[in-house]
């Protein structure tokens, strides 16, 4: 009992655990991997034309506004010895700065590091706002019927005109209710799809067969709705239960299936109890998610990367010599063309490559802090926490170091004895250095 | 710091082999269900996914090690210029 200070926050940090763990443990996590709309437009253009706001775009326009604001403030009275916010940031941008320039060069590196710089700052300040407690908590209520299909959706309590997820275990089951879907219908007419893709059939039967599934799937659905509506199991069906077993010799499926019909037919009533309990069957879709969580958004990232990695290939070296990185003479160079079908298709593994990372590393982040508050709330999931701050400044820092390392192996010429001329020219910079074009 | 330059060229080697060699079979798992050809096309994928992550990774590191000489050469270059004079 040396010291009965640490002694006494240990038990404290040990009770505040437990009492989270037995009481306030939140219900199961609903893992979405697609990005929610928030919107969506009444004309219907088809799966993916149709125009919608997802909430991963309104995190992206939040974290534009935030960068915004925070640079203005930073550079309202810009002083000559920096302070404060001014500091961070001269200090941020500086030392972006001044890695481009090691990496690619001091001419390369000043052309780079704009672009690179503002997908850096980009990422990092929406990954970190993701960490902040406005993102993943509150949102658009969404019922789930039989038009909004979900496998999982939460029980939602309203009081006085919120509609909230209540939280403490005592108040009896853990509110999520999951669909099971029967898809063996569905999977029939699947493999009648692609049977008739393989027979070349007509376009109509095609289509015709691909409507058939639609309507299976969402009888499935609906199925699925009726079958697990939660309180059904509640009602006293007692007597209509004992319809099922009176026959003699029935199994155990039977009766099982001849229940589940019963409870079908009542899953309205039990959708109206539970309305009049005030509770309501939802998926709460979150006005604030993190930006890079939705595949679209990293993959538009790693667009404007790889664009600009070509732009500045094609205009350093000329259009026809940086072409001739990939397509070259089978004849004459058969070696040197199936190397540059290789670079064509490295490119796309590089384009998907930058995407998978990012989207990768934070939807990974995000159901760990989700699992981790899930299992052990209070205290525990603190250190994942710290892991996410770093986590997301290390992947926008990837992503810039990255668009600046293939930006330097664009504009380098794919003959070798151009390659060294900064190593003759040693430290000092010469003006209009004939690898690069020039930058405006 | 001297590292960083190095090290950040190399960073994203990991996930780029992980890429090709998952990318390549799942490229060719989709057209294998598309045309009915299973598995050619998905060994034909990873066949291909794996020679590209080979070159790939290959250049990523000569790239770097070239690079890695040259500063090597430049400050040694820079050191002699300054005992000169």
């Amino acid at each position: 009992m040396k010291n009965p200070k640490a002694i006494l926050i240990a038990l404290g940090a040990l009770a505040l655990i437990g009492f989270g763990f037995f009481f306030v443990r939140g219900p199961k996590p609903i893992i979405e991997i697609k990005g929610e709309p928030l919107w969506t437009s009444s004309s219907d253009y088809g799966e993916f034309l149709t125009p919608m706001i997802l909430n991963t775009q309104v995190a992206g326009v939040l974290a534009t506004l935030v960068i915004i604001f925070v640079c203005w403030r930073a550079t309202r009275n810009m002083k000559l010895i920096p302070s404060g916010l001014q500091n961070a940031i001269e200090g941020v941008t500086e030392f972006l700065y001044n890695t481009s320039i090691q990496m690619a060069g001091e001419k390369n590196g000043r052309r780079f590091f704009a672009v690179a710089a503002t997908l850096f700052v980009f990422i990092w300040i929406n990954n970190w706002l993701a960490l902040t407690p406005i993102y993943n908590s509150f949102g658009k209520v969404v019922p789930v019927d039989s038009h909004h299909f979900h496998e999982e959706a939460h029980i939602l309590t309203e009081q006085g005109g919120i509609s909230w997820i209540f939280p403490f275990k005592l108040g009896g089951d853990a509110p999520l209710v999951e669909f099971e879907v029967d898809m063996h219908e569905v999977d029939e007419i699947d493999a009648q799809i692609r049977q008739a893709n393989l027979d070349k059939a007509p376009r109509e039967e095609v289509l015709a067969l691909k409507e058939e599934r639609e309507e299976a799937l969402h009888h499935a659905q609906e199925l699925a709705i009726d079958a697990a509506m939660p309180g059904a199991a509640n009602l006293d069906l007692s007597e209509e239960y004992a319809v099922c077993g009176e026959e003699p010799e029935v199994s155990v499926t039977v009766i099982e299936e001849c229940k589940r019909e019963i409870n079908i037919e009542h899953s309205e009533e039990a959708r109206l109890q539970l309305e009049a309990d005030g509770k309501q069957v939802a998926v709460i879709y979150p006005y604030f998610r993190s930006f890079n969580t939705d595949l679209n958004s990293p993959l538009s990232l790693a667009f404007i990367s790889v664009v600009f990695i070509e732009f500045w290939g094609i205009t350093a070296l000329g259009f026809f010599k940086y072409g001739s990185k990939f397509i070259r003479n089978p004849i004459t160079d058969p070696i040197g063309a199936f190397v540059g079908f290789l670079e064509i298709i490295a490119e796309f593994a590089r384009l998907i490559s930058f995407t998978f990372r990012l989207f990768g590393n934070m939807l990974a982040g995000e159901i760990l802090l989700l699992v981790m508050t899930f299992l052990m709330p209070f205290l525990v999931a603190l250190p994942f926490y710290g892991l996410e701050v770093f986590v997301g400044a290390i992947q926008g820092f990837v992503f810039f170091s990255l668009t600046v390392a293939f930006g330097a192996l664009a504009v380098a010429s794919h003959d070798h004895e151009d390659h060294g001329d900064e190593h003759d020219l040693g430290e000092h910079d010469v003006p209009g250095d004939q690898q690069t074009a020039p930058a405006h | 710091m001297d590292r960083l330059g190095p090290v950040a060229q190399l960073l994203g080697l990991g996930s780029y082999l992980a890429t090709c060699i998952a990318g390549g079979p799942t490229l060719g798992y989709f057209i294998d269900r598309w045309l009915g050809t299973a598995p050619a096309f998905t060994l034909a994928g990873l066949a291909l996914g794996l020679v590209i992550a080979f070159v790939g990774a290959y250049r990523m590191i000569t790239e770097t090690l070239r690079d890695m000489e040259r500063d090597a050469a430049r400050k040694l270059a820079a050191k002699k210029k300054n005992d000169s004079t």
